[in-house]
């Protein structure tokens, strides 16, 4: 193997890991991640070392994720949401007076790299533990950064359901922090 | 609500919904009176906006994702 194949070979893993968290589906993260690494062979002139080969890779992967989600969002089979008990898990942070029973208290945001890593970690292990469909929607939102009218196009669900979808996630990823990471007791 | 007065319920939907969507300026101004008396909902602002910081900047980079079993 050249020096690129060696470093592709390195990233697989990596690349596949995120391809995951977004599509939450094992074949069609592995087709996403495929796809970048024939990309990147069938062009390697193209990556110029301006970036480093991972961020070249990452940005590559986006698209082929998109158009991942673009071909298959309506015949993947993804875990339906149990939007009951979801709903009652939210609704129980706040007592009848819409006021938090328990208040979110500040994060005070890691200043070493090292910290800032586990918390990347952290975060990364609360988005594997969101239910699929809220993981989806979030994922194209804040890491794939679709505006929410071209998330909701593409999943083709409602703007509102979306904006609800978005809400929920939020939600359960600042409570799995907040719980995980900034060390709060669990509510 | 009567009084035009957001929860801090309501407020965490409108904080989201801030993230992703444009918000009326009358919609704004209640928002920014129940951030100016409740650290809670301050707080939960403040979690929002770093989970989206950190989303920009997630992706397979961010950490050695190699266990250490395998290398």
């Amino acid at each position: 193997m050249g020096p690129l194949e060696q470093e592709l070979a390195e990233l697989h893993k990596p690349l596949l890991r995120y391809a995951k968290l977004q599509l939450r589906d094992e074949a069609a993260a592995e087709d996403a991640v495929s796809a970048t690494l024939l990309a990147i062979l069938e062009k390697p002139d193209a990556f110029r070392g301006g970036s480093s080969l991972r961020t070249y890779a990452t940005g590559i992967l986006k698209h082929k994720l998109v158009d991942q989600i673009r071909s298959r969002s309506r015949e993947v089979a993804i875990e339906p949401l149990d939007e009951q008990s979801l709903d009652e898990a939210l609704d129980a942070l706040f007592d009848d007076t819409g006021h938090w029973c328990e208040r979110p208290l500040a994060w005070v945001e890691p200043e070493r790299a090292v910290e800032q890593a586990q918390m990347m970690q952290a975060l990364e292990r609360c988005l594997e533990n969101l239910p699929a469909r809220l993981a989806r929607v979030f994922m194209m939102r804040e890491w794939l950064e679709k505006e929410t009218h071209e998330v909701c196009d593409e999943l083709g669900i409602t703007p509102n359901n979306c904006h609800v979808m978005l809400f929920r996630a939020r939600m359960l990823l600042r409570a799995c922090l907040d719980t995980t990471w900034f060390q709060r007791a669990a509510p | 609500m009567s009084d035009g007065k957001l929860t801090c319920k309501e407020v965490a939907r409108i904080l989201s919904d801030g993230l992703d969507a444009d918000m009326a300026p009358a919609e704004r101004a209640r928002l920014r009176l129940h951030l100016v008396v409740c650290e809670a909902c301050r707080n939960v602002e403040q979690q929002f906006d770093l989970l989206r910081r950190l989303m920009r900047k997630a992706g397979p980079g961010q950490r050695d994702d190699t266990p250490d079993d395998e290398r």
